[in-house]
């Protein structure tokens, strides 16, 4: 397959107090070209660690230990600091969960867009100009020329969303991260921007990570979905096949917790427990303690990523008897 | 905005009415007859009394305020006992010279305190940092007549780079602004880092970095601006502290300006004097208060537009 | 100035501390702080230094802070007199020990007395709001409108030079920032759903500002002291230095500062002990200051 992002065995560390902590423990992640992928978990599990490792941008004290990220060819992680910043915004760019804090407050939100552009093609102002009043168009911005010369804050959440995919999207990326673009919105406008989004990849060719605990998401625009827990990557398939065929328990309990419509139910479930503390890491299976089918062998070994057909990977010992438990869950096609 | 403006500044007038108010109460209080403080103990009772009516003193107070405060918006701050000379007239001599002093001292301060508080933000906890930031409290913890002392030792009497005191020429002028400057720069710079710092936690500055910006651009186009915003009020309301500062290092330097004046005052016990410079300085501080408000409605867009 | 990386750590660290045993997590935090805020730290032991120093500077000093040796005037630092004697012979070093007990009353009492003034007017202020807001806030206005140095000269100027005048004139000057900062921080105490919840209950105000707003505003409050009491300090110096503040023959810092001004190029350590004693104490309470806004400032945020 094309893929234009392939992540290998990628871990990231954080130093507290002389130990080493894993955010990331050896995650392998593949984005083919064109397609958009989700990659879902619960809050904390390292989604967003994982955007900001593609980005370059992982705070200190985390570093990135060990691993690659392969795009197009060139492997990030060994590139240098001119060099990422020539990517960033350019050929991989970002959207950010809080549309509110995202932009500067006291820059015009025109002038905030129009420096990617300036950055990355070396254009001239009033080109610039004109090119941001037609993302801003594209968009889905009104009066996108007047909208130039607004200040973030004269803007409703929606629209400044819409101004950061304009920002994101004016260089044509080849890859676009998402990091819960919809959370911060109201569940009209979430739809809204993601056909948006979606639409504006179609147009232009580009891949997109959309990174989000909500599955409805996924089961609307993936192509691909990735469920990451404590800082691995649980089982990956395409979103039918992670439907249909759902492997992992931590899967099927991310499933079994959306409410469904029309369906007679007592109580939600829920999945017992929290993510474990990356100090404090289960020796076995890190989802065992959570688990309700959990056996001896969870608790003391690993379990190694299997790949059930071509494209579809668990890394689960029980997988099997889920299969089972499957059989009892409809779950309808959400949205 | 210009509402806004003109609201502040109608709010300033009662405040003040207030200040001149407690000012004139303050020293009316004072134990001892003016007139016999003015005069001296040895003078006829008859000529105390004549001129207590003349200077309206035998009148109740809130007449005198009132006749004051009725003056003093003509300009009329009364006349100095010491020095038989229209108050105002003698502020408005002293004034250039604590306003030539002051505007030195404040570019020396920005200089200086943006400088080193940008620096220091740049190069966060390491060794330069931490020197620097030492310094800055250093600065905010030195007194000023020690400042102005130690310079006075070291490049006055031992390296012999500027005079000792004066205020004619431009190297005179030149320690006077270093020691009055100095504790506005330490505190300009630990305002500046600590903003910057705090600004570059941002989400917006996740932003800019994600668009592709360096780490230099990221700071001069996003993180600066953020951060200088409260320094902007900063700088006009140590106005005030420039003030207080400047009575020490024009005294210290021989300087004739306000600070000097207000001393003097002091010392020869000369109430009218006194009075008008205490309210003259006060008027400035009010006036930088104003500015500094105006000035940040204009600068941010966020309250720029509620205004 | 471990402020940054300490945060991000600390946070960082709360985080993970969920899982491990509170009461061993606690030793480390105290470890933690302390180890993040050294220099705060030693400022803290150095404060008691001074301050024990104060206290028993009738013990430690050989000298009378008081009694004029002509003899024995002006001696350069010896054995004897370890920062030499001033124009009237008097020990240095025995009249900056005895300077301590000055500044720091000077640093402590107006300082409690202009916040306790603050505290109240600023609980009232923000808690009411209204007119008594207004008339509060207009009241501070123009305190804040005088450079403080020249109002503390004015007072001094009224009642006379001396230091029960000092401490009225320095907490008449400087209770407006405190309540200032008290009222803007019982403006946002005010709205938080506890103190709806309080309200709603029909808890009397009197019990909702001290139950549930003074004690929000103590960790701010702690800080604004720590970072006042230097101030207060330098104001005393100021005046003393200025002649308004301290009489002779005190022995307070300023004073002295003044008095050997004459001998500032003939016997420069006369000059420079005091002043260096002001410098330490105040650099020392502003380190303090600024470790214990660090430390409380997680804590403030999350509140």
């Amino acid at each position: 397959m094309d893929n234009i992002l392939t992540i290998r065995d990628l871990k990231v560390a954080f130093q507290v107090r002389g130990r080493d902590a894993y955010a990331l423990d050896g995650i392998n992640i593949d984005i083919p070209r064109g397609r958009i992928v989700g990659i879902v978990g619960e809050s904390g599990c390292g989604k967003s660690m994982t955007a900001m490792s593609i980005m370059g941008l992982i705070k200190k004290p985390g570093r990135i230990v060990a691993g690659s990220i392969d795009f197009c060819g060139r492997d990030l992680i060994k590139i240098g600091t001119k060099e990422y910043a020539d990517i960033r915004g350019g050929d991989i760019s970002m959207i950010f969960q809080e549309p509110m804090t995202s932009l500067n407050p006291v820059v015009k939100v025109g002038k905030q867009v129009m420096e990617a552009i300036i950055l990355h093609e070396h254009i001239s102002k009033p080109e610039a100009k004109q090119r941001v009043i037609e993302v801003f168009n594209e968009v889905g911005i009104p009066e996108a020329e007047k909208r130039f010369n607004s200040y973030p804050h004269e803007l409703s959440g929606g629209l400044r969303q819409r101004v950061m995919i304009g920002m994101a999207m004016i260089c044509k990326p080849k890859l676009l991260i998402a990091d819960e673009p919809t959370t911060a919105l109201d569940v009209t406008i979430e739809a809204q921007i993601l056909r948006l989004m979606k639409r504006l990849c179609e147009e232009s060719g580009t891949s997109i990570i959309m990174i989000t605990h909500n599955m409805g998401v996924v089961a609307e625009i993936c192509d691909y979905v990735y469920v990451m827990y404590a800082g691995r990557v649980v089982e990956s398939a395409p979103t039918k096949a992670l439907f249909s065929e759902t492997a992992h328990p931590y899967t099927s309990g991310l499933l079994k917790s959306i409410p469904t419509i029309g369906k007679r139910q007592n109580r939600l479930y829920t999945i017992k427990g929290n993510v474990p503390n990356i100090l404090n890491l289960p020796k076995g299976c890190r989802f065992a303690d959570r688990c309700d089918f959990a056996e001896e062998i969870c608790c003391s070994d690993r379990p190694k990523d299997e790949y059930i057909t071509d494209s579809h990977m668990v890394s689960c010992f029980l997988h099997k008897r889920i299969e089972d438990e499957r059989s009892c869950i409809k779950i309808k096609k959400y949205i | 905005m210009a509402k806004n403006i003109l609201k502040r500044i109608l709010i300033s007038i009662p405040v003040l009415t207030g200040v001149v108010l407690i000012i004139f109460i303050m020293l009316r209080v004072v134990p001892g007859d003016p007139v016999t403080t003015m005069l001296g103990e040895h003078v006829n009772q008859m000529v105390i009394d004549k001129i207590s009516k003349e200077m309206g003193l035998d009148k109740p107070l809130y007449i005198q305020f009132f006749t004051y405060i009725s003056h003093a918006i003509r300009g009329d701050f009364g006349t100095s006992y010491r020095m038989n000379r229209n108050v105002t007239g003698i502020i408005l001599d002293a004034f250039p010279n604590t306003v030539r002093l002051a505007v030195c001292a404040a570019i020396v301060s920005w200089i200086v305190g943006i400088a080193t508080g940008i620096f220091a933000a740049v190069n966060k906890n390491n060794i330069l940092d931490r020197l620097f930031m030492g310094g800055a409290l250093l600065g905010v913890s030195m007194p000023v007549f020690m400042i102005a002392l130690v310079l006075q030792y070291l490049f006055a009497y031992k390296l012999k780079i500027f005079p000792v005191s004066g205020y004619e020429t431009v190297t005179s002028m030149v320690l006077p602004s270093i020691v009055l400057g100095w504790n506005s720069a330490g505190s300009i710079a630990r305002m500046i880092r600590s903003n910057i710092l705090e600004v570059m936690q941002e989400d917006y500055i996740r932003t800019a970095r994600a668009k592709g910006l360096l780490e230099f651009a990221v700071m001069r186009s996003h993180a600066l601006k953020n951060a200088m915003l409260p320094v902007v009020t900063m700088m006009a309301l140590q106005i005030s502290s420039m003030l207080s500062g400047a009575v020490i290092t024009e005294n210290i330097f021989g300087i004739p300006g306000i600070g000097r004046l207000a001393v003097n005052a002091i010392e020869t016990r000369d109430m009218p004097l006194l009075q008008g410079t205490v309210i003259f300085t006060t008027i400035l501080v009010i006036l930088g208060n104003l500015t500094a408000d105006s000035l940040y409605s204009i600068l941010d867009p966020r309250i720029r537009k509620e205004i | 100035m471990d402020k940054d990386t300490g945060q991000t750590e600390q946070n960082f660290s709360s985080e993970i501390d969920d899982g491990i045993d509170i009461e061993e997590s606690f030793k480390e935090k105290c470890k933690n702080i302390i180890k993040q805020n050294k220099l705060a730290f030693f400022s803290l032991i150095m404060i008691i230094l001074i301050i024990l120093c104060a206290v028993f500077a009738n013990v430690i000093c050989r000298y009378n802070p008081y009694t004029q040796s002509l003899k024995d005037r002006l001696l350069a630092p010896s054995f004897a007199h370890p920062l030499g004697t001033d124009e009237l012979g008097r020990d240095t070093l025995t009249r900056i020990i005895f300077g301590a007990r000055i500044s720091l009353t000077i640093g402590l009492i107006p300082t409690l007395i202009s916040m306790f003034i603050g505290t109240i007017l600023g609980l009232v202020a923000g808690y009411f709001g209204g007119k008594i807001d207004f008339i509060i806030m207009r009241f501070a206005d123009i305190m804040l409108a005088f450079p403080s140095l020249l109002l503390a000269m004015v007072v001094m100027y009224t009642m006379g030079g001396g230091l029960i005048n000092i401490f009225i004139a320095l907490s008449l000057v400087n209770w407006a920032s405190t309540s200032r900062v008290v009222r803007s921080e019982t403006l946002s105490l005010s709205k938080k759903e506890y103190v709806e919840a309080a309200k709603s209950m029909g808890v009397g105000n009197a019990t909702i500002i001290l139950r549930h707003i003074l004690p929000n505003c103590i960790p701010t409050l702690v800080v604004l002291f720590t970072l006042s009491i230097p101030s207060a300090i330098l104001s005393e110096s100021s005046l003393s230095f200025l002649g308004v503040g301290a009489q002779p023959p005190t022995a307070s810092w300023g004073l002295m500062v003044v008095s050997a001004k004459k001998y500032l190029f003939t016997q420069p350590v006369m000059v420079l002990a005091p002043a260096i004693a002001i410098m330490t104490v105040v650099l020392a309470f502003n380190f303090l200051g600024d470790g214990l806004r660090d430390i409380l400032d997680p804590y403030l945020k999350e509140r």
